[in-house]
Parts: C-alpha cells; structure tokens; sequence
C-alpha cells in the first residue's frame, strides 16, 4: 500500500462549518476592518499666531531687510496717495526709483508683505458681475459658473479685478519715523565733533555723480579728527546711510531725504 | 468592443484624469503651467459629494481672487501645510502613509514597506530621481492612474478578465491604502492649510478617493453578478 491511497483530500471539509458567524457587510469590511491607531491625534494642534501691533510688524519687516529698508518705505510712500492705488501703479513707481534693486523681492511682494504687516490697506477689486455664493471663505460670482455643451453645470475661474491699495495711519507714521530729516541732526548730536567731517562727506555726496568710496576715503582718513579714536571714512559713512540721508548708485549720492536734512542749516556753519 | 465597454473606457479616462491632477496637486508647489491649466478648467458644479464640491468652490473662489503674487502665496501654503517647521510629528499634514498609520507617526514603516511591494509586483520601480518614500500621497494617487491605464489598454485588447483583476486591485489599493489614511491627512490639511487654495484641494481628494471607492464597489459588484449569473447558466 503505498502512501498515497492512505491520505485523500477530504474537498468538502469546511473548517468554519460548525463555527457561527455571520460574513461582514461590505460598509463593515470597509469602515471596521482595522483603524490606524492615533492614540495622539488630539497633539495635532496649530499654535496661535504672536499678537503684534501694526506698528511691531512694520518695525520687525525693516529690522528683517535692512538693506531694503527704503525700498520698503518707498512702497509705502507710493501708496500714500489721495486715491487708492491699484498694484501696478506702486510697483512701477517704485521700480523706476529702484531700478537696480538686488533684492530677491520684487516689489510686489514687498506690497503684499506691508499689507500684511498693516503698512499699507487692499480693497478687493469689485466685478460687475452679481454675486451667486458667498460665505466666509467663497465668493461666486454669476461668471464663475457656466453651462457645458452637455447642459452641466461647471464653475471656471475668472480673471480678478485689480485690488487697489492705500498707506494707512501706522504705514505713514513709520514713514515719518524712519524717513527723518532730523536725523542728521540726531548724529551729530550723538558726536559734535566729527560734525567738519559729516559736512565734508554730504557736500561731495551732493556734488553731481556722487562721490566714490576712494575719493571719499580720501578726503576724510587722514584728518586729524579721525586720528584718536582711529576713525575710517566708512563709520561716517554708515551712520549717513543707515538713516536713509545718502545711498549707493555706483557712487555715493545724497538722497531726497539728505537734501531736506542740508536744507535745515545744520551743517551750514562747518 | 461593445458600447458598454466604451462608455466604461470614458469613465475610466475621467478618473485617470482626476487622479492625474490630484498628483500633481500634492507632488509639488503649483507653477505657472498647472496655474494656467487651472485656469483653463472647467470644474463640475455638482458632482452630489458634498466635499468635492465644496473643494471646487474653494478652489475657483480662490484662484478667482488671486492677485500677481499667488504662486508664492501657493509656494507658501504648500510648505506650511505638507513640509511644516515642528519636529513633533504633529506640525503639518505630512503626505505619508506611514505617519497616518503608525502611532509614532513616523515616516518609512509597515505602510512603505506594503505599498513598495505592490509597486514591485506591478512591475514598478520609483525613478531616481523621486526623493520621496514610496508611500508618498502623490506616488500612490499615480500607482492608481496606473492602475487605470492597464484597465484601459486592457478593455481595448477586449480582454475582460485581465481588466477585471486591475479594477480589482484598483478596488483594494483604495480600500486597504488610500481610505484607510487619507481621510485623516484632509483633516489635518483643513487645519493646517492657510489658504483656501490647499483647504480644496484637500476636500476633493477627499470627496473623490471615497465616491471613487463606491464606483469601483458597484461596478466589481455588477461584475462579480453578472459571472455568477453566467456560471449559473
């Protein structure tokens, strides 16, 4: 007898058959069969955003591009007008002052960066068309919904209005602040002494072209005033820029705001 | 190929087509050509899912408002709402499998480990230059507009059996994957996300993946009666 007529597959043995259980739904199958288990899902949480005034953000957008700080102001200058002013306008106003910006933000994203810091206000261009739906996050017009060849409903997306913009009170007063014509007041107040050299540096800045830095290094590293304390043409230098009085445009040149700070006679007597 | 099967193949088309967009949706940030295709598209205004619905109005509603500076409001987005800057684990809607379905939510398990192996055994091998785990939301939604592509090629071959086995695995890479995670990933990106732009996108990956799971139930249904049904004769 050989093995093979010992053992027979037994085809109609069911190992479930004496057990009792009802076969699960497909809805069951689906939903109950095994869930993730996310024991901390409630950790899951956004942290609330830092409450800061219009006037902190401002402040903490300048402090974070210094180099741009003007360009910055400038924008919100653009949009300090009697009307509001749609985009386009500001931003061409402002690049053809900045034409050579080296900033990685052009200045439409400065706009957006001083409207969401409170520097400068958006209205939302307003279409013609009537509004069909509408809650705290949509806004459907009548155009947003059409009718296809096979007579469904579909929503497209249409083009936006121009949003226009305007500087509002905490925009302006950070102009004033940081655009300040008493500020060279405020430096040579600080150290009276160097006051021969501020004058020095702001009448070859106010000269036609400007003033490199070598011819300005020369008139002004080896004065005796800057012997004891060793000074050098670039501590005057920074101080003057950093308050906006004099800027760099392939030579040093006085700015608008340096002219109105001669125009109040403080360096007339050096 | 009998008409039937010609209307199933403009389904199918219909579905590879949605599964295409939601991948490109969760794969990167929008550029300007996706920002024109969608600009371009016409978006169903009752599909009779609620999320998906209300996904489109987010969406058009959205990009209907935009101004100059949208892709980097999108970029934006993007980063905050998949990438985030915690290191809890719990900072942003991580698009992976393994994070949803373990409970250190971290990346690379159980769940990479199932999907790379169904991707091999469909003959798959991610490209190299893919820097994603496999069970990257973006990497399945495209294993499914595969899927969809064999089914096709299939039905037109006029083989039936073949196209019925990749509805299946269709079927059960939805259910044992897709719907097992994904619904918790669109809470988190409802949470997460800033803009209404991701707040859609995430409900009509939502709203689709789940009508898309009833599709494919019914249809494998309709089939698997109509072979008893032909058995029985």
């Amino acid at each position: 007898m050989s093995d093979i007529d010992v053992f027979t597959i037994d085809d109609d043995f069911d190992p479930l058959a004496e057990i009792d259980i009802e076969p699960p739904t497909p809805e069951e199958q689906y939903v109950a069969d095994y869930m993730p288990p996310i024991p901390d899902a409630d950790k899951s949480i956004v942290p609330e955003p830092v409450a800061l005034s219009p006037a902190e953000r401002i402040d903490k957008l300048l402090a974070g591009m210094p180099g741009q700080k003007f360009r910055v102001l400038a924008v919100v200058q653009a949009a300090d007008a009697d009307k509001p002013r749609v985009a386009a306008d500001i931003v061409a106003d402002v690049d053809a002052a900045y034409p050579h910006t080296k900033s990685v933000y052009d200045t439409a994203r400065l706009l957006r960066l001083l409207t969401e810091a409170g520097a400068v206000e958006g209205e939302g261009g307003e279409g013609d068309a009537p509004i069909v739906e509408q809650d705290e996050e949509i806004c459907l017009t009548q155009d947003n919904f059409v009718v296809g060849e096979d007579g469904e409903e579909y929503l497209v997306v249409t083009d936006a209005a121009p949003a226009t913009y305007r500087a509002t009170d905490a925009g302006r007063a950070a102009v004033a602040h940081y655009l300040d014509a008493g500020a060279l007041e405020a430096i040579i107040g600080e150290e009276p002494r160097y006051a021969p050299l501020y004058a020095r540096i702001m009448s070859m800045v106010s000269a036609d072209g400007g003033a490199t830095t070598p011819q300005l290094n020369g008139a002004i590293d080896s004065d005796p005033l800057c012997a004891e304390p060793r000074r050098f043409c670039g501590y005057f230098i920074d101080k003057l820029e950093t308050c906006g009085l004099i800027e760099w445009r392939d030579a040093w040149v006085v700015t608008d705001l340096g002219r109105a700070a001669l125009a109040t006679g403080v360096l007339d007597e050096f | 190929m009998t008409a039937q099967e010609t209307t199933l193949i403009d389904v199918l088309e219909g579905r590879r087509a949605t599964y295409q967009l939601l991948t490109r949706f969760f794969r990167t940030e929008v550029d300007e050509a996706l920002l024109a295709t969608l600009r371009e598209m016409r978006f169903p205004a009752h599909t009779h899912e609620a999320s998906m619905d209300r996904g489109h109005r987010l969406v058009v509603s959205y990009l209907s408002h935009a101004d100059a500076d949208v892709l980097t409001d999108l970029s934006r987005d993007f980063s905050g709402t998949f990438i985030g800057s915690g290191n809890d684990a719990y900072s942003a809607a991580y698009p992976f499998e393994s994070v949803y379905t373990n409970p250190k939510r971290l990346m690379m398990q159980d769940a990479r480990d199932e999907v790379l192996m169904l991707y091999r055994a469909a003959g798959l091998e991610k490209l190299e230059s893919e820097k994603e785990s496999e069970d990257h939301l973006s990497y399945e939604l495209e294993f499914m507009t595969i899927l969809i592509d064999r089914t096709i090629e299939a039905l037109r071959k006029g083989d039936e059996v073949l196209a019925v086995s990749y509805l299946l695995q269709q079927r059960n890479f939805l259910e044992d994957h897709l719907l097992r995670w994904y619904p918790m990933m669109a809470d988190d990106i409802a949470k997460f996300a800033k803009t209404a732009f991701y707040r859609g996108v995430g409900l009509i990956a939502l709203g689709f993946l789940e009508s898309d799971g009833e599709f494919l139930r019914d249809l494998l249904t309709d089939v698997e009666g109509e072979g008893e049904k032909e058995g029985e004769e």
